[in-house]
């Protein structure tokens, strides 16, 4: 154990996995969205899309690929974060979400993929600009 | 309990059974979300107008029947892994006509060429051909509607031909080269939009035809947009894969490509959660912005991740073979 973290190189190995952690979740991401989307507008569509949640333009926007992801996204937060979003979107919106268990937790983990997804893409870029900027070929052309 | 009844442009009228513990300013809040005082006290006074029997706006009863006008709800259905089209009716050509009015050319152009960056997909000339398409066909069903003031005389025979006319430049304008892929035919666009004549036929039925056409061709750029770009990027990442002998160099080149896809994902994923959250709407300069941010970020997420695989590759010359270990020699070859 000792011998790993002594590892010069170790700063490497774990940026290359941090970046391939990144990829894996992103295809992680897509396979939940695909999966979910049809569910969450079969269940919210009726109820939701419409004014004045969704101004004119969004609902003529959103209704189709490549847009209609933003309506999963609304309803996905609308289940894991409904204060926040009520104070927003979905203002003075009167829906009991609490029989739709699978897909708040469905939501939930959708939302945590993603959030350690970007993190690591952040983590892999702002390592990427610094060993850019620090490298000292840079001096040299 | 709602049952729908009347209809006016934006609009939807419906008979309102009031229940138990419901207010008019409840009522409106649950139809128009909330409003401004001021557009509160307007819209009860119209509802006072419309339902004369309501003496003092404060005491409705349960059981009591209202009327009233609530904005027009459009609903598409969804279907199961697919996901909802606009289809061509009267009910898709309003909502068509009011998103393109409130929307800026601009934003419109920015806009289609925003999906393709922010999912990691798409091109822009598919985006801007997208626009072409679906902004014109409102135009053409608006010939429809030139022919149903005619036949409801609302106009006469001449301000018809006028405005017909003016349709047709319009259009001929606008769609330009594309006007035979637009209209599916060479003929000219005042033989192709033409009113059916035919005994028991809708007279307007080849125009809605031709906006159904023009709708059907806009939905499809813009869907299969981002996954030609997607399998157009996978594509070139193949063709060199099976052109490159060294298997560092397959590696690195299956890296970049999934990583600045990847990068794209996770990226249009962020900004998709961030306006879904604020619903504030993305002006066109906004819009560049994100896309050119989103373009940063994927190109950049990819080199990353290249140059990462080569440090590794670097250390231990028998490093992880991804192409291998995925068969991706054997697809690409």
């Amino acid at each position: 154990m000792m011998d790993f973290l002594s590892d010069p190189n170790l700063g490497t190995y774990v940026m290359f996995y941090v970046a391939m952690g990144a990829i894996v979740l992103g295809f992680l991401l897509l396979i939940l969205w695909v999966g979910l989307h049809p569910f969450l507008c079969r269940r919210f569509d009726k109820e939701l899309f419409k004014a004045p949640w969704f101004r004119p333009n969004e609902l003529f926007l959103y209704a189709s690929w490549p847009f209609s992801p933003f309506r999963s996204a609304a309803y996905m937060l609308l289940l894991t974060f409904p204060a926040a979003i009520k104070k927003r979107r979905f203002k003075g919106v009167e829906i009991d979400t609490r029989g739709d268990r699978v897909l708040t937790f469905f939501s939930w983990i959708f939302l945590l993929v993603s959030s350690i997804g970007i993190f690591l893409m952040i983590v892999v870029l702002v390592e990427g600009a610094f060993a850019y900027v620090l490298s000292p070929n840079i001096l040299d052309g | 309990m709602t049952m729908p009844s009347l209809h006016s442009d934006d609009h939807d009228t419906i008979l309102y059974d009031v229940q138990h513990g419901d207010s008019l300013s409840r009522i409106i809040r649950r139809y128009h979300g909330p409003l401004a005082p001021g557009k509160q006290q307007a819209i009860i006074k119209r509802i006072l107008l419309e339902n004369p029997e309501i003496r003092d706006p404060n005491r409705i009863y349960p059981g009591q029947i209202l009327v009233l006008d609530i904005p027009r709800q459009y609903c598409p259905i969804p279907k199961i892994m697919v996901p909802p089209v606009v289809t061509i009716d009267e009910r898709a050509i309003g909502t068509l006509k009011q998103g393109l009015e409130n929307t800026g050319k601009e934003q419109k152009t920015i806009i289609s060429t925003l999906a393709p960056l922010t999912l990691a997909a798409a091109s822009t000339g598919l985006g801007t051909l997208d626009y072409t398409f679906k902004s014109n066909a409102p135009l053409v069903a608006e010939l429809a509607e030139n022919y149903q003031d005619l036949m409801e005389k609302k106009i006469t025979r001449g301000q018809y031909d006028y405005r017909r006319v003016k349709i047709l430049k319009k259009l001929e304008t606008k769609l330009g080269p594309l006007m035979r892929i637009g209209m599916g035919s060479k003929r000219p666009v005042n033989e192709v939009l033409r009113i059916t004549r035919k005994k028991d036929a809708i007279p307007t039925k080849i125009i809605e035809r031709k906006a159904e056409r023009l709708l059907n061709l806009s939905r499809n750029l813009s869907r299969g947009g981002s996954v030609v770009l997607a399998g157009a990027s996978l594509g070139v990442a193949c063709h060199d894969i099976a052109h490159t002998d060294s298997r560092q160099e397959k590696n690195e080149i299956l890296v970049e490509a999934l990583g600045g896809i990847m990068g794209g994902v996770l990226y249009g994923t962020a900004v998709t959660l961030a306006i879904a959250m604020m619903a504030t709407p993305v002006g066109w300069v906004a819009a560049l912005v994100i896309a050119g941010v989103g373009a940063g970020v994927s190109y950049g997420f990819g080199v990353g991740a290249r140059d990462l695989y080569t440090n590794m590759y670097s250390l231990d010359g028998n490093t992880i073979d991804i192409v291998h270990r995925l068969s991706i020699d054997a697809v690409c070859r």
